[in-house]
């Protein structure tokens, strides 16, 4: 028998070896051969060379992939009951949410910076979504790559409106460049908006007490000038209802010590929950006269832009009670739209690594076909 | 003119005379031109779908001294089964045929 008519039925059994019953395969492929060799039988009685007739026989009976299709209609895999690309789907629709939760997370748009479970389980999600994927290729036997493409197209789109009826942010001028903002959740509203009038409200609190430490610190010559509050931290923090005045976490001088109030130096830090970072402490009065002087005018600028800031954020919490919709903001959506087409490498990697594992090794005709 | 018509109405009718194999069965089929674009290969999955409707039955016929083939026969679902085509396409046939020939009724008056 020609080498060519073995190879065109092994790529023939190939085909069709993980959808059909052994049996069933056996007798297609036999059948198949019966033709082919009759087909070049007479051929050859024409005068045509035993290769050129295989040829031409294999030509006639048609592309291997085609007549495979035609036994497999109807025939399509199922994984758990359902047509794999529904699986795979399913596993990018995981993979985008997980993905998408994760780095919103860390940018700060929920309740804190993905320093917790949720973060982690968010990560997990998109790596399952990934895995089911894979399976999904490797049960369909083939690539989906186009439901994949297209899908994930269509949720980078949709993910724009989502998150613009979903997130609510602060007005984006007042920090020009900076790369987060804060916000709060639509589903979110009535717990949140009295937590935003309450920061207002300590916002300006804080605002007076620098202000006050300001104004003493530049007119004193020793701390036996200053208010109480502004010699011993316990007294300011427990004005201020917190337990101490944490240090600058980033920074040289991570642990100045004292009980001298003085402006953070790494800047203002406000948070939707209400913890605002604005104050540490230092041992020394000469020291903490210089931070008021050099930090106390940069912080009280950065606290005017977070109470303006702040303010708009609550401008926008009631619209949104009021019935608006959508907060288009590039900085939010960006992050999802092209959070969400950077995973498009990835599915299709997986969903080749699948469909790759899911179809056989190629065998030597003879032993295939033995 | 490449025509492509019902091939399992084809390959009943194929079988009505005579129990025959796979190639032969192609083979005639192709003479017809009824298969269209069809490969000779793609004719194959209409054999076995007829066979698993009950309309053919096939074996594999070793005892000729040739190479075994895979030899079809129609079952009397697929007579009756070909008998409905037939019936269908004389129809079709005879419809087609009174608008060719200018036999069929035209509107009365002429007022369409």
């Amino acid at each position: 028998m020609s080498k060519l008519i073995d190879w065109y039925l092994v790529e023939l059994r190939l085909r069709l070896s993980h959808s059909l019953a052994p049996d069933r395969v056996d007798e297609i492929v036999r059948e198949a051969e019966t033709h082919l060799l009759e087909s070049v039988r007479n051929r050859q009685e024409a005068a045509v060379s035993e290769e050129a007739a295989a040829e031409a026989a294999i030509l006639a009976f048609g592309d291997p992939g085609k007549v495979a299709r035609g036994f497999l209609k109807g025939k399509a895999q199922r994984m758990l009951g359902l047509n794999p690309v529904w699986w795979a789907l399913l596993g990018a629709l995981v993979a985008v949410c997980g993905w998408n939760f994760h780095w919103l997370t860390l940018w700060g748009y929920f309740d804190n910076f993905g320093d917790n479970w949720q973060n982690g389980l968010a990560l997990t999600a998109t790596a399952l979504g990934m895995g089911v994927i894979l399976i999904a290729a490797k049960s369909g036997l083939r690539s989906h790559r186009w439901p994949l493409t297209l899908f994930t197209v269509a949720a980078a789109g949709a993910s724009v409106l989502l998150v613009s009826y979903w997130m609510i942010l602060e007005p984006r001028d007042l920090y020009p460049g900076l790369a987060y903002a804060k916000g709060v959740s639509r589903l979110h509203l009535d717990r949140d908006a009295p937590k935003l009038e309450r920061t207002a409200k300590r916002l300006v609190e804080y605002r007076s007490f620098l202000e006050r430490g300001m104004g003493e610190y530049a007119t004193s010559t020793s701390d036996a000038a200053l208010s109480p509050e502004l010699r011993d931290a316990r007294l300011a923090a427990t004005e201020f209802g917190v337990e101490r005045f944490y240090p600058a976490a980033v920074g040289v001088r991570l642990d100045h010590g004292g009980a001298y109030v003085v402006p953070r130096d790494y800047g203002v830090f406000t948070e939707i929950d209400g913890r605002i970072d604005l104050l540490e402490t230092m041992a020394f009065y000469s020291d903490a006269k210089q931070a008021w002087a050099t930090t106390g005018p940069k912080d009280l600028d950065q606290l005017t832009r977070q109470q303006q800031s702040l303010q708009g954020l609550i401008g926008n919490v009631r619209a949104a009670r009021a019935g608006r919709l959508f907060f288009f903001e590039p900085l939010l959506y960006e992050q999802t739209l092209y959070g969400t087409l950077i995973l498009i490498p990835g599915f299709l990697l997986f969903d080749l690594i699948g469909a790759r594992i899911g179809r056989p090794a190629r065998r030597w005709p003879r032993r295939a076909l033995a | 003119m490449a025509f492509r018509g019902d091939i399992k109405a084809l390959i009943l009718g194929t079988l009505q005379g005579e129990p025959l194999h796979g190639y032969e069965i192609v083979r005639r089929i192709r003479e017809t031109g009824g298969a269209g674009r069809l490969s000779e290969g793609q004719i194959y999955p209409y054999l076995h779908d007829l066979e698993q409707e009950g309309h053919l039955t096939a074996e594999w016929q070793t005892d000729t001294g040739a190479a075994p083939r895979r030899v079809y026969q129609l079952t009397p679902a697929g007579r009756a089964e070909l008998s409905r085509h037939r019936l269908a396409w004389e129809q079709f046939v005879a419809g087609v045929g009174s608008l060719l020939s200018g036999n069929a009724k035209t509107a009365e008056g002429g007022n369409v």
